[in-house]
């Protein structure tokens, strides 16, 4: 089943061309790394995926859906997507922790269970023991982990990942990819924005992107071609 | 850059208050909530001054028993209050008390000012030492209780969120710039400096409340059936009772002025 296609996507932003050109298809179960310099445009690309932003041109569909301003407001659509942001102090703006973390499923209204979920999300990020605390109170590798976890609660299909290890320690990176190989057993499909090529475990397809484009889309191990990283100044 | 980091140091003082282990701070914020909105509610029916004094000292005995700190906001009643209280003094019709010149105090002025000043008070004390010895979410837990438009709390919720997330920002950026400096700078260099920060912070804050909203809109916000949290109410009893007292002998005390 395809979870997005994009033809010929274009974004831009107060005049700025930040994507152009952009064709890609992806697959259920894909766990897609998304690699490029700062600026490089993953960020945009990784809102559109998530039917949060609507292309300036191009096509973009999303779960056999259309992307335009009534889908970015499809509450069914926005129950299959789950999008982390580059800085958590954007994701969590609730009074506690838990409040952050029960957010999406308190409004989505996934399922009955939502205060087990979230509470299985927080302890599997190991946030639990912080969720009465205030979210500016927590360090920034804290702040990340109880970041993803206000997506895990909901149990989304399609999860998008920015920057998700910036900040984080050993044992929060070893966490995230003990979480992404749960993620992959259960045939979710991940797309993670990074530009720390070191991090980067469990990738089924590496897309790279330079200056707004998609330069390269296919084998992880591309990883290995140390001068073509260096030529889109990944290294 | 000392203004901000007093500041910052003020609010999370303000939270450390808040941590503080006297009784009061120990009462849950839906019983505290409920004795705030009873004072508040006896502070506007109850005609006689007598009464409202009764409310206003056992507000004046609990702050200084539990947290003292809320006299310091004293001082900015009589700011804001004495310009409607003192012009009212001479303006309402009534027994003249004193006469100064062309300007006669009358007695009716008198009491117009008086109770003017006293609900004032009442109503400040009684929000302070709400505020100050509840914690910020306890504080937005009970607005809820009251079913206030989840916009709105959250709204207010956001405002103080980013306000601390703000100060940090500015206190970073001065510090970078004190950290390019040597010396004291002139006033008029001073300006030069720290105003494009004005101006930056300015933006950040566009773009920052701009980004919030589209990660709330992503975790659903606005879109679907809204599911409440289900939240048990816990009364403290013995507070609640002692609040009972005190209105009890307020209205005592009131009559049947009401």
């Amino acid at each position: 089943m395809k979870v997005a296609i994009l033809k010929n996507v274009e974004y831009a932003y107060r005049n700025l061309r930040v994507l152009s050109g952009v064709n890609i298809r992806i697959k259920e179960g894909e766990i897609i790394y998304l690699i490029g310099e700062n600026g490089a445009g993953k960020s945009t690309l990784l809102l559109i995926l998530a039917a949060l932003y609507v292309p300036t041109s191009g096509k973009a569909i999303i779960f056999n859906k259309e992307l335009n301003e009534q889908a970015t407001k499809d509450i069914k659509l926005r129950r299959r997507i789950g999008i982390v942001f580059q800085n958590p102090d954007v994701q969590l703006f609730s009074p506690t922790v838990f409040d952050d973390v029960i957010f999406a499923p308190m409004h989505l209204g996934t399922n009955v269970n939502y205060r087990k979920n979230t509470e299985n999300a927080m302890r599997f990020m190991n946030v639990w023991h912080l969720r009465t605390r205030h979210p500016y109170e927590l360090s920034e590798g804290e702040k990340k982990r109880a970041a993803i976890a206000t997506i895990l609660s909901y149990n989304p299909e399609f999860m998008l990942f920015d920057e998700p290890t910036a900040n984080m320690d050993g044992r929060g990176r070893r966490d995230f990819n003990t979480l992404l190989r749960t993620l992959k057993d259960e045939g979710k499909t991940v797309i993670i924005a990074t530009h720390l090529l070191q991090d980067i475990t469990y990738a089924t397809r590496v897309v790279a992107m330079n200056i707004g484009q998609i330069v390269y889309d296919g084998s992880p191990d591309i990883l290995e071609d140390k001068e073509y990283l260096r030529k889109i100044n990944l290294i | 850059m000392k203004f901000v980091t007093a500041t910052l140091k003020s609010i999370e003082a303000l939270d450390e208050e808040k941590n503080k282990n006297t009784w009061l701070n120990s009462i849950n914020s839906e019983t505290k909530f409920i004795s705030m909105v009873i004072i508040l509610f006896l502070m506007l029916i109850l005609n006689s001054l007598n009464a409202l004094l009764i409310l206003l000292l056992f507000l004046v005995f609990e702050s200084l028993v539990f947290e003292r700190n809320v006299f310091k906001i004293w001082l900015f009643v009589p700011l804001f209050t004495g310009i409607i209280a003192i012009p009212a003094i001479f303006m309402t019709p009534g027994k003249p008390v004193i006469e100064f010149y062309f300007l006669t105090v009358t007695n009716k002025g008198l009491m117009a000012a008086s109770y003017l000043l006293i609900r004032s008070l009442i109503a400040v004390t009684c929000v302070a030492l709400f505020t100050k010895t509840t914690r910020w979410e306890d504080v937005i837990r009970s607005l809820r209780l009251l079913h206030l438009p989840r916009v709105l709390i959250l709204i207010l919720f956001l405002t103080f969120r980013y306000i601390f997330f703000f100060v940090r920002i500015i206190e970073s950026t001065l510090l970078s710039v004190k950290s390019r400096i040597i010396g004291k700078e002139k006033s008029t260099s001073t300006w030069r400096i720290y105003s494009p920060l004005v101006g930056n912070l300015f933006v950040r804050t566009y773009e920052m409340q701009e980004k919030v909203y589209i990660s709330m809109r992503a975790r659903g916000f606005m879109l679907g059936d809204f599911v409440p949290e289900k939240h048990k109410i816990e009364v403290h009893w013995k507070y609640l009772v002692m609040i009972g007292i005190v209105a009890g002998i307020a209205i005592i005390t009131n009559g049947d002025m009401l």
